[in-house]
């Protein structure tokens, strides 16, 4: 008897094994998993691809003759950021508005300009009734709002996307424009495009 | 499941159980054949809860498991599909139910005033609907989506894509109600077809002297107000018996395999799913706004592009269902052959057991997204910006009226969203 339930236990106990659920897992830096985030999920942008983007806009940037010129200039000029429009066929609202956060502290660590509070940007914003409308994105509100808030330059852009399906693919082309704009000129003093691609592919 | 009660709660409670979670916060941890047909329904009836936010959650999820299915070889449930059952393999949406994903989620961000977050939903329609329409030329789809997605690039400043997607409604009905935004948003781009052409043709009335485009400019104190009223369900599939020879008849140039052999079969009826038509309760409605009564368009006639879609490929699953039978009575020969060589009987009981078994295990594909709308009722009305009164009254075998009050901010817009799902 026992040499029939001995094969049988071993038989359950693998498809059981087998069969077990998804588990939460821990990964990135520090970790046992140091590449979790590294694998592609879905065409959408995650933390990498938007980390990449934005990185590469911003050192371009901080290296930028507008931005040596500010270092030399007498007093530090203000700067506004604004909301960076998604044109995107993902939804990464959120992740934009953390990555200007991230922006939002990059300009204030480098001492060269004072930055307008974002928060302040927002409450003035509702204060006018534009939040969580299209004219936050529109250049002339943006100067004008601005000025309201006294700066001089306005960092803005937007987030693009080529989409492309074709017999079991999917490839999905983004490209991020940073722009630097002065208030009162509406002269551009720095842009930038930083590209990446991401698909499905077979 | 039957919502013929209206008991939206209870749909949603026996969902998260399909799904098995706690609650509709949550979302599934694993994706199983249908998982993502499951999440489609619990979308649906979020929706029509107005939980926009969740709802929307669960048609992105539902989607980006729907597009990987497109993509993957699905090689195991493929095999299983052929030799068992359609039901083997994961669910995949038509065509139709492609494209309103897209729409009903646009609807799910425009309900929560999130113009950004329906203009992520107008762009994926739009790269569905040039995907569909390489593959399927003639066969336009998605009037629905496109007039959402107009309105929603209308709102956003982008006159040209409001007026490309104006133009694929215009395709497939005229809608009289957007002859007046289309005027407005032509003096704005030189983009033209012949069908808008035609509108701008058209004598207008003094009162419909072209302004311009609603913008979200504070100044502007005129908003609009954009009312959804979808009604019923879609027929849902059931399994239906044809004799063998009148399924050879439909579907003679889809059967691959010895058609002789189902001479020798035990059974002699094909069984396929077949598209029922579904009772429902409420079919259409009228509007009324500040006491003036408003025209509501019927849109889209969701439940006759269900059917003209299943009756196209009909004929493939009746011929895959026999192709199935002349599998399972090639395997029962077999059986009865090697049951043969130590007695007759053993022979006929070993064929009876082995295309018996086969057959318990082939079950049609009766999945379908059930909750899907049957119609859809559309009307655009501006209003100064303000408070609003609006009275629904819906129609069809039963009669019931629905009372909102609409905030519509300086220049904005609102919407009224409403789904009975029976």
């Amino acid at each position: 008897m026992m040499r029939l339930r001995l094969p049988l236990l071993l038989v359950v106990a693998s498809l059981a094994t087998a069969c077990s659920g998804p588990k939460a897992v821990r990964g990135g830096p520090g970790t046992d998993r140091p590449d979790l985030d590294r694998a592609a999920m879905s065409t959408g942008l995650d933390r990498e691809d938007l980390n990449y983007l934005f990185q590469e806009n911003i050192d371009r940037l901080l290296a930028s003759r507008a931005w040596q010129s500010f270092r030399m200039a007498p007093t530090r000029p203000v700067i506004a950021i604004w909301p960076i429009r998604n044109d995107t066929t993902e939804h990464i609202d959120n992740q934009l508005n953390t990555l200007l956060a991230t922006l939002e502290s990059r300009l204030v660590e480098s001492g060269d300009v004072l930055v307008v509070s974002r928060e302040r940007q927002r409450e003035m914003a509702q204060e006018v009734g534009l939040q969580n409308t299209n004219a936050v994105y529109d250049p002339a509100t943006v100067a004008r709002l601005s000025k309201q808030v006294g700066a001089q330059y306005y960092l803005t852009g937007k987030i693009q996307a080529v989409d492309e399906r074709a017999e079991g693919e999917r490839r999905v082309q983004y490209t991020l424009t940073l722009q630097l704009i002065e208030v009162e000129t509406s002269i551009i003093h720095f842009q930038h495009t930083s590209v990446r691609t991401k698909a499905i592919v077979r | 499941m039957d919502l013929a009660s209206g008991d939206l709660r209870g749909a949603e409670k026996k969902l998260n159980r399909l799904l098995g979670v706690e609650s509709s916060r949550d979302l599934p941890a694993a994706y199983g054949s249908d998982t993502a047909l499951t999440l489609l329904e619990r979308a649906t009836v979020l929706q029509a809860m107005g939980e926009y936010r969740l709802s929307a959650r669960d048609f992105t999820a539902a989607e980006k498991e729907l597009e990987f299915l497109d993509i993957a070889n699905d090689t195991a449930g493929e095999i299983g599909k052929y030799v068992f059952s359609d039901s083997a393999t994961k669910y995949k949406t038509s065509p139709t139910e492609k494209l309103l994903i897209n729409a009903f989620n646009m609807i799910n961000y425009l309900a929560l005033g999130d113009l950004s977050g329906a203009r992520v939903e107008a762009r994926r329609f739009q790269v569905m609907r040039k995907y569909l329409a390489d593959y399927f030329p003639e066969e336009p789809h998605g009037a629905f989506g496109s007039y959402l997605a107009g309105f929603v690039f209308e709102k956003s400043g982008e006159p040209e894509a409001a007026l490309r997607h104006y133009d694929e409604v215009l395709q497939q009905v005229d809608v009289p109600e957007l002859h007046e935004p289309i005027r407005r948003l032509a003096a704005l781009t030189p983009f033209r077809t012949p069908r808008i052409e035609a509108v701008l043709s058209q004598p207008t009335l003094a009162s419909h002297v072209p302004e311009p485009p609603a913008t979200d400019e504070p100044e502007a104190e005129e908003g609009e107000i954009l009312v959804v009223l979808k009604t019923g369900t879609v027929p849902v599939k059931q399994a239906a018996r044809i004799p063998i020879g009148a399924a050879m008849g439909l579907a003679a140039n889809y059967v691959s395999g010895a058609t002789t052999l189902l001479e020798y079969g035990l059974f002699k009826v094909v069984v396929y799913p077949e598209l029922l038509p579904h009772e429902n309760r409420f079919t259409g409605g009228s509007l009324v706004l500040d006491g003036r009564s408003e025209r509501l368009f019927t849109l889209t006639d969701i439940a006759q592009e269900i059917v003209a879609e299943y009756e196209k490929v009909k004929p493939k699953i009746i011929g895959a269902a026999l192709t199935r039978m002349i599998m399972r009575a090639a395997s029962a020969e077999a059986a009865r052959a090697a049951g043969r060589r130590q007695s007759g009987a053993l022979g006929f009981l070993a064929a009876a057991l082995v295309e018996g078994t086969l057959v318990a295990m082939d079950r049609p594909d009766t999945r379908s997204w059930s909750m899907l709308p049957a119609h859809v009722h559309v009307a655009r009305i501006p209003v100064p910006a303000g408070t609003h009164d609006l009275r629904l009254q819906l129609r069809g075998r039963s009669n019931a009226e629905i009372i909102r009050t609409v905030e519509v901010p300086p220049g904005g817009f609102a919407v009224v969203d409403v789904t009975t799902l029976r």
